[in-house]
């Protein structure tokens, strides 16, 4: 298996667990565009855009875009952030042969979302770095 | 009869009367419902075809029948935003880029799957 591949099973797993699902907030990759997405989703992006240890590990970047309804305030989409830094920072996880590590956070408070005004969008990142073994 | 009924009945007479320059072709939509990321795949449902009257539109210039271009009653194929394939003398295409709507009538570009 690739590392690609595997880092994005490594964060996949992440959403897929029972703990994450328990949270009530509908999760979509960024390339999935669900017909009613609702009005409070996120969307994930996995971004491995640095180098690694060795030629099967690799850095980057998950960039969680948070829609609320833009009328409920920055509250929701702050506590939303929360609760996906309880779910990821600082924790590793280990689907494949590969492990991957998250690291601090950043948060980019909510705008109006410019597609569907109704919502706000703000965005939560997150640094990782995935070790292939070799 | 409102308006609203009234063009859209002499919309489908018009589309009647074009004959043979109007062909039936099927529209069909795979709607996501959500992501299962265990598995790492979309869950779709895949609904009933529709089937509609379109004027498909070559681009004889460029001699080539891998994308093509549709017009026809915007209500028949309503959202198109939920359809993603059609049907065309048993050649599936890729529903591609709404380069029109004007209430009434889209004019739709699809592209031949491989």
């Amino acid at each position: 298996m690739g590392k690609y591949i595997d880092l994005q099973n490594d964060i996949f797993s992440v959403f897929a667990m029972q703990a994450w699902t328990d949270e009530g907030i509908l999760t979509y990759p960024s390339s999935v565009v669900p017909d009613n997405p609702g009005t409070e989703f996120i969307r994930i992006d996995i971004i491995p855009s640095g180098s690694g240890v060795n030629l099967i590990s690799t850095s980057g970047i998950v960039i969680v875009d948070i829609f609320t309804l833009i009328s409920l305030g920055p509250k929701r989409s702050s506590e939303i952030a929360d609760l996906l830094d309880i779910h990821l920072s600082g924790k590793s996880f280990n689907t494949g042969a590969g492990t991957t590590q998250f690291k601090g956070s950043n948060f980019s408070p909510i705008k109006q979302d410019r597609v569907n005004t109704s919502l706000g969008m703000a965005t939560y990142s997150i640094n990782f770095n995935h070790f292939g073994v070799l | 009869m409102s308006y609203k009924a009234l063009i859209d009945s002499k919309l489908t007479l018009a589309f009647n009367k074009l004959k043979d320059l109007a062909e039936d072709v099927t529209f069909t939509r795979n709607s996501v419902a959500s992501f299962d990321f265990a598995t790492g795949d979309p869950v779709t449902t895949t609904d009933p075809a529709v089937s509609v009257k379109a004027v498909v539109i070559k681009d004889n210039k460029k001699d080539s029948t891998s994308k093509l271009q549709l017009l026809f009653k915007s209500s028949d194929v309503a959202p198109m935003s939920s359809f993603s394939t059609v049907t065309i003398d048993a050649t599936v295409y890729r529903v591609g880029t709404v380069i029109a709507e004007r209430n009434y009538i889209t004019l739709l570009e699809v592209f031949k799957e491989a």
